[in-house]
């Protein structure tokens, strides 16, 4: 064969469709024997896990006013691999986002450089291009910022050409009542767990369940919405629906506000209570804190005081031994007892009345709070019977509502007692209880002697409005008989009549029942007090059918004329003024027109 | 065959042009973001291409002597626009190289220029020295020294791709013009000795290499773009993800609408689709050859046997980039991949070849019946 141009033409031609032919093979090989391999290879590079948070449960009133929800919100991150400016994104974000510019500028220039740094360094093998944060770092994880925020500031981005700063999906919890109901609904902590409160007893049913998802992206992370996505969608959590009625709870926040700044406190308390079923129709504590801004309260502003203090009752307790009394019918309510010149003798100390009552009726001894009356009623009960039905009232004991850090209070038994403590006892003193067991005590005698769970949450209502678990009355036990309640029901009306220890408790148009309570505080020296009381009024309207109880207690009250230093004086009003308008928010029929009754007295006399 | 070819080389060329314009169209989307209209590349891919059927019409209008005649026009334009891509402001730097020049609406690659220059005066030289291409000086040395100031100009612009490519195209033509092996051979062994000093001595160079060696390693670095062109082909598998639904195009894949156009047909389009690529291109350099083969004269020969091998090079240097059987070097894919000078350059050389067929085939010369023919064929 001669070697002409066309023969090495012709063969140049081969040479160049034999490397095609190389090719063939190869795109076959890679496509039909390697396609396995790369095809899982790209499904693990493509597509990416996120968690969907789920939404928490709203927690509302009995009538469905929302008392705390979930608010998305945005958390601003930034990615130091692609972020252009520090300084124009500090001048930008350093307001919304509560830092300081020239922090959050070397933040951001920090990361620039950390991304800089490791492109640089050209990592062997399989390292991670960037080490961990630098595309994916929270700028300030405290400080987030509404949708409608987080949007103008990604325009405002894209105006002045800024990169690498961008905003992830969350929650904030809100509270839409401030300080109001703040320790019975309790806070969230950053981890959206509830530590205190409703949040934290029903932490569980509000939480609900983490959806995620995954989803296809390119290199730089961003979705491929075209491609779809799959996965599982977040559950919201249940609404806890609280016995809590707003209206109620209105009033009484701003009746204790009013008492906070008159009187000035230590603490106060005040609750309302339906004694039919126990439900909590309010509860409010002072100290109060906002939980929408709880890095600004003190530790000791959160607690609940109504399940979390112990203290001694003082002379409300006094229902105890005269209930047990009635119950057993050692007395009848016109039994008189002899509380001779305000002094008593009793194993070698001298109990005192704040003044010489003479010869009282079991009715007066309640009414005037004649604590001689009452250590009689108690010497005659015997140890071991006040015990036991101070026991059955409740006294002692947890109640279990579901509030958390609940105390149960210190009751002890008679083998502990010295040959005094009956007496004291009888007058609310050396008992250490909560101000929910003392309305909770009281609900007794309103509701005909049987002792109701104290209830605070009504029901729960999954996410598509079905009730998951409701929560109906329970009683514990019966404590008194039904003759034996309203015997003290009947009693306990004397304390608001004239003579009475709190006349000023009454509500025009109603006849109502209450007792006072005036408890020495003990000092450090484990002596009492003269001159720091706890003031307490716990009453009942109307006291032939009780609708509801209302407690008021305020501890150390600055109370500028000592005599008025009792909580005759200083609770019972606050009392009246709740009872009144709860009566009227509860459609209360008055018993009778107080005008006619004032009118009839000025002519009598 | 002969006769049909110019059929099947047009056939062959439409097929590849319009899956080069489809594939664009899938891979360029992610260009809304950057110029906020997702047709901006297929816009102006198509204005190319309106220039590119221009070049066609033209290549196939013109006697291919016209090009024997003004050879050195080219020859001296290419050395001046390759000068050119020196100076400021009419030169551009990208990548750190001088490539382009800004013609202010547009801009183009003087190399593409040079390598149609190249292929011109080779086939002059070479068609004028018929009976000495086998001697040493004007067969081998003079015409190789003529070429090297066109090869010394581009890979000073740092285009080693295109050098390489250029280098590869004139010891072909020269082995089939009758340049003794014995010149040519040790010549390319000291290329190859040369291309390796130089990838050692340049350390990005031989961060490819060593990339290419191990891609999985060097995957995350080096070795990524090839790497990732791997996972489009293997994970298209037969049939393909779907057209519009390859994932590797979204910028897992730097330059998926230019050098890396291939993965993305194998991801979207399957195997079937590349083969027929690679069938295409087969077809191309058979087709070519055969109208090469069959010119009226060793000018027209040698011209077109320039074009085929051309554009047969540079598509066998990016499929096997691609598919990672050579080092990264980015060379675009002929037809196929974005980028206007390139696919001008290629539609003018189909032009140039279909004139090259055509004046074949009516001065044959001798016989009637073959004059006969010719004229009844085009008409078909």
């Amino acid at each position: 064969m001669k070697w002409t141009p066309k023969v090495r033409a012709t063969i140049a031609c081969f040479g160049l469709v034999f490397i095609f032919s190389i090719f063939s093979g190869r795109l076959i090989f890679l496509q039909v024997v390697k396609h396995d391999q790369y095809a899982a290879l790209a499904a693990e590079k493509h597509s990416t896990k996120e968690m969907l948070y789920a939404r928490r449960g709203v927690i509302q009133d009995v009538n469905q006013e929302i008392l705390a929800q979930d608010v998305p919100v945005r958390l601003a991150f930034a990615d130091g691999s692609i972020l252009n400016d520090p300084a124009g994104l500090a001048d930008l974000f350093a307001k919304p986002l509560q830092m300081d510019r020239e922090e959050l500028e070397q933040e951001l220039a920090g990361l620039q450089d950390a991304a800089k740094q490791s492109r640089q360094a050209k990592l062997p093998g399989v390292a991670p291009r960037y080490p961990a944060g630098v595309c994916d770092h929270a700028l300030n994880k405290r400080a987030f910022v509404s949708e409608d925020t987080a949007a103008s500031l990604l325009a405002e981005m894209k105006k002045r050409s800024l990169r690498g700063v961008f905003f992830k999906q969350d929650f904030t919890r809100n509270y839409p009542n401030g300080s109001m109901l703040c320790h019975v609904l309790g806070i969230l902590n950053h981890d959206h767990a509830g530590v205190a409160g409703i949040e934290k007893t029903f932490d569980a049913q509000l939480r609900g369940n983490d959806g995620f998802r995954y989803f296809e992206h390119d290199r730089t992370g961003k979705e491929l919405v075209a491609y779809g996505s799959q996965g599982q969608p977040a559950r919201p959590g249940c609404d806890v629906r609280l016995t809590i009625d707003m209206a109620l709870q209105n009033i009484v926040e701003k009746e204790l506000e009013a008492a906070c700044r008159q009187y000035r406190p230590v603490m106060a308390v005040s609750i309302i209570m339906r004694p039919k079923t126990g439900e909590i129709l309010a509860m409010a504590n002072r100290p109060a804190y906002d939980p929408n801004a709880v890095a600004n309260s003190r530790e000791r502003d959160r607690h609940n005081l109504a399940v979390e203090a112990m203290v001694e009752p003082g002379s409300v307790f006094k229902i105890v031994p005269v209930g047990a009394a009635f119950n057993e019918r050692l007395f009848t309510p016109q039994t008189t007892i002899d509380c001779g010149n305000g002094q008593f003798k009793y194993a070698g100390k001298i109990l005192h009345d704040h003044k010489p009552m003479g010869e009282l009726t079991v009715e007066g001894v309640l009414a005037k709070s004649s604590n001689i009356g009452a250590a009689r009623i108690g010497l005659r009960l015997g140890d071991q019977m006040l015990y036991s039905y101070a026991r059955k009232f409740g006294f002692g004991e947890r109640t279990d509502v579901a509030l958390p850090s609940e105390v149960p209070g210190a009751i002890h038994p008679p083998y502990t007692w010295n040959k005094l403590t009956i007496t004291r006892m009888t007058m609310g003193q050396e008992v250490d209880v909560t101000p929910l067991q003392m309305i909770t005590a009281m609900s007794v005698i309103a509701n005909g002697g049987h002792l109701m769970m104290p209830q605070i949450v009504r029901e729960i209502v999954d996410d598509q409005g079905a009730v998951v678990k409701s929560y109906p009355p329970v009683e514990i036990r019966r404590v008194l008989s039904e003759a034996a309640a309203r015997q003290v029901r009947e009693a306990l009306k004397g304390v608001e009549k004239k003579g009475g220890t709190a006349v000023e408790a009454v509500v025009p148009g109603y006849i109502g029942a209450g007792k006072t309570g005036t408890a020495q505080r003990v000092g450090e020296n484990k002596k009492y007090l003269h001159n720091k009381y706890l003031l307490s009024f716990i009453g009942m309207l109307p006291a032939d059918d009780p609708q509801f109880v209302c407690l008021v207690m305020l501890d150390c009250p600055e109370v500028k004329n000592p005599e008025d230093n009792y909580g005759g004086a200083v609770a019972a009003p606050i009392f009246a003024r709740i009872a009144a308008k709860t009566a009227c928010h509860m459609n209360l029929a008055p018993q009778f027109d107080p005008m006619q009754v004032a009118l009839t007295q000025t002519r009598t006399k | 065959m002969h006769r049909k070819s110019v059929i099947i080389l047009f056939f062959a060329v439409a097929t590849l042009l319009v899956l080069g314009i489809v594939m664009l169209f899938s891979t360029s989307a992610f260009a809304v973001d950057r110029h906020g209209d997702a047709l901006f590349f297929v816009k102006r891919q198509g204005m190319w291409l309106g220039i590119g059927f221009l070049a066609v019409v033209a290549g196939a209008m013109l006697d291919y002597h016209f090009w024997q005649r003004t050879w050195w026009v080219w020859f001296a334009a290419s050395v001046v626009l390759l000068i050119l891509c020196f100076v400021p402001h009419i030169g551009m730097r990208v990548n750190g190289s001088f490539r382009w020049l800004n013609l202010r609406i547009l801009t183009f690659q003087p190399s593409e220029v040079a390598k149609l220059a190249a292929i011109i005066f080779l086939a002059y030289w070479f068609s004028l020295y018929a009976p000495e291409s086998h001697e040493f000086l004007k067969g081998f040395l003079y015409p190789l020294l003529a070429m090297s100031v066109l090869m010394a100009l581009i890979a000073r612009e740092v285009d080693l791709g295109t050098t390489g490519l250029l280098v590869g195209v004139t010891f072909l033509i020269m082995f089939v013009a009758g340049t003794s092996m014995l010149y040519i051979a040790p010549l390319a062994l000291g290329g190859v000795a040369g291309i390796f000093f130089i990838a050692v001595h340049m350390k990005e160079r031989l961060g490819r290499i060593m990339a290419f060696m191990d891609l999985e390693k060097f995957k995350e670095g080096a070795g990524l773009q090839q790497w990732q062109a791997l996972i489009a082909f293997g994970s298209g598998g037969v049939d393909g993800l779907g057209l519009g639904n390859g994932r590797q195009k979204m910028l897992y894949v730097p330059f998926a609408h230019t050098d890396f156009i291939l993965p993305m047909i194998g991801e979207e389009l399957g195997l079937r689709c590349a083969l027929l690529i690679v069938f295409c291109y087969i077809l191309v350099i058979v087709c070519g050859t055969l109208i090469a083969i069959h010119s009226r004269d060793r000018f027209g020969m040698l011209l077109g046997l320039g074009i085929v091998c051309m554009i047969a090079l540079q598509a066998a240097v990016n499929i096997g980039v691609t598919t990672s059987l050579l080092p990264n070097k980015g060379l675009p894919l002929p037809y196929i991949s974005y980028g206007g000078s390139n696919l001008v350059f290629c539609l003018l050389g189909v032009g140039i070849l279909m004139n090259i067929y055509s004046r074949g085939l009516s001065d044959r010369g001798d016989s009637t019946t073959t004059r006969l023919q010719a004229k009844v064929t085009p008409r078909l």
